[in-house]
């Protein structure tokens, strides 16, 4: 089962790279984005609720977790739509291995390229913005309930493909 | 090794009826075909025996402890396979799929690499460079190397040339002794020449007979409006 999911990763991760383009502009178009909030003081009033000076770090990490909450989300809604637009869903679905398996590698791989372009992204924040950023354990504790609503979704996808007539 | 199908019907949401009381019977060892012009129900027969759809009557048995998992389907055009990675990358993704180890999957490549001679060749290519045609083929092998015990191979010759097709033949005649294999396609000769049973899709429902009965003569009015290749 582990190597499955391992080789699904690797499928996910190799594809990725060989397709630079794609990652280069997922940071460039995410640290625009970044810059676009910092000039326009968004999170300032934030900061002052909550009684930090700098408030160019909690906009960070909120950026960098509504950045993991969207991969979330769009590695389960385009996982099924690319699977079955490119005729490979049929053997995930009668795989030997439960489909939330495979949601789960791709879940992985695509928080393995995000969080790279997070560290990226928070490298040029210090250097360029000097924003110190602070991590805690409560940010992963938020990673681990995402892959877990992600294959709480699939299982309600699984049951509703069973039940309802899906036309193709 | 059997699949009996029994009254089976389907129709889409707010569709004419697609299927309606078809009944047949796929045994290990043989070569089925399926033929019908376009629009008939050949995907939507394909889906329902998959699982994909739910038919609204009838039944799919299958026997011998059959499942579901025992299928692979070949499905026509570039499909099948991911196209940035690489040809290797597939076979041993989806042959761990279907829960075979590293070491078997090499066997089996072991098995088909002297009729599929060009493996070596194209096996660290990105199949988004290769053919249409060797796309196809690919995507043949991996459904082979991964011991699918029920092979549809649906438009099986779309887009191959001669030295392929020779190729595809000797290869579902390496391996049909022990797999049920169902070809849905539209060339007819190629289907006459692989297949012990071929049926016919008209209105619904399967036509069947042996090749040698030159069905098709019997039944050339299902071909009307639609063009097969003879």
């Amino acid at each position: 089962m582990f190597k499955t999911l391992f080789w699904k990763i690797k499928m996910d991760l190799k594809s990725t790279f060989r397709y630079k383009f794609s990652f280069i502009s997922d940071i460039v178009v995410m640290t625009v984005l970044l810059l676009i909030f910092l000039f326009s003081n968004t999170g300032q009033s934030l900061g002052e609720k909550y009684g930090m000076e700098s408030y160019k770090s909690l906009l960070l990490i909120g950026y960098f977790l509504w950045m993991i909450s969207i991969t979330a989300i769009s590695s389960l809604s385009t996982f099924l739509n690319s699977e079955a637009k490119i005729g490979t869903l049929p053997y995930l679905m009668h795989s030997a291995y439960p489909i939330e398996l495979i949601v789960l590698g791709e879940f992985i791989s695509s928080l393995l390229v995000q969080s790279l372009v997070i560290i990226i992204i928070n490298l040029l924040a210090k250097v360029i913005f000097t924003i110190d950023l602070y991590f805690s354990l409560f940010f992963i504790l938020i990673i681990l309930i995402c892959a877990l609503g992600i294959v709480k979704s699939i299982i309600l996808c699984k049951i509703l493909y069973n039940v309802l007539p899906v036309t193709h | 090794m059997h699949i009996r199908i029994n009254n089976l019907a389907y129709n889409y949401l707010k569709g004419p009826t697609i299927i309606k009381d078809l009944s047949a019977s796929f045994k290990q060892g043989e070569i089925y075909g399926i033929l019908a012009p376009n629009g008939r129900g050949k995907t939507t027969f394909i889906n329902l025996l998959m699982d994909f759809l739910t038919p609204y009557a009838g039944e799919i048995i299958l026997t011998d402890g059959l499942s579901i998992k025992d299928f692979s389907l070949v499905q026509g055009g570039d499909k099948n396979l991911y196209m940035k990675n690489t040809v290797e990358e597939n076979v041993f993704f989806f042959s761990i799929l279907k829960g075979l180890s590293e070491e078997e999957i090499a066997k089996n490549i072991d098995k088909y690499r002297q009729i599929f001679y060009f493996y070596d060749e194209i096996k660290n290519k990105l199949c988004e460079t290769l053919s249409h045609g060797q796309k196809r083929m690919v995507a043949i092998f991996v459904a082979l190397v991964s011991e699918a015990k029920i092979l549809i191979l649906d438009e099986a010759t779309e887009g191959l040339d001669m030295e392929n097709i020779n190729i595809l033949k000797e290869l579902i005649l390496s391996v049909h002794r022990d797999k049920i294999v169902i070809i849905v396609s539209h060339h007819y000769s190629f289907v006459e020449e692989m297949c012990q049973m071929i049926y016919y899709l008209k209105d619904g429902s399967f036509i069947s007979g042996n090749p040698s009965l030159t069905l098709k003569e019997n039944y050339s009015e299902i071909f009307k409006g639609g063009r097969s290749h003879v």
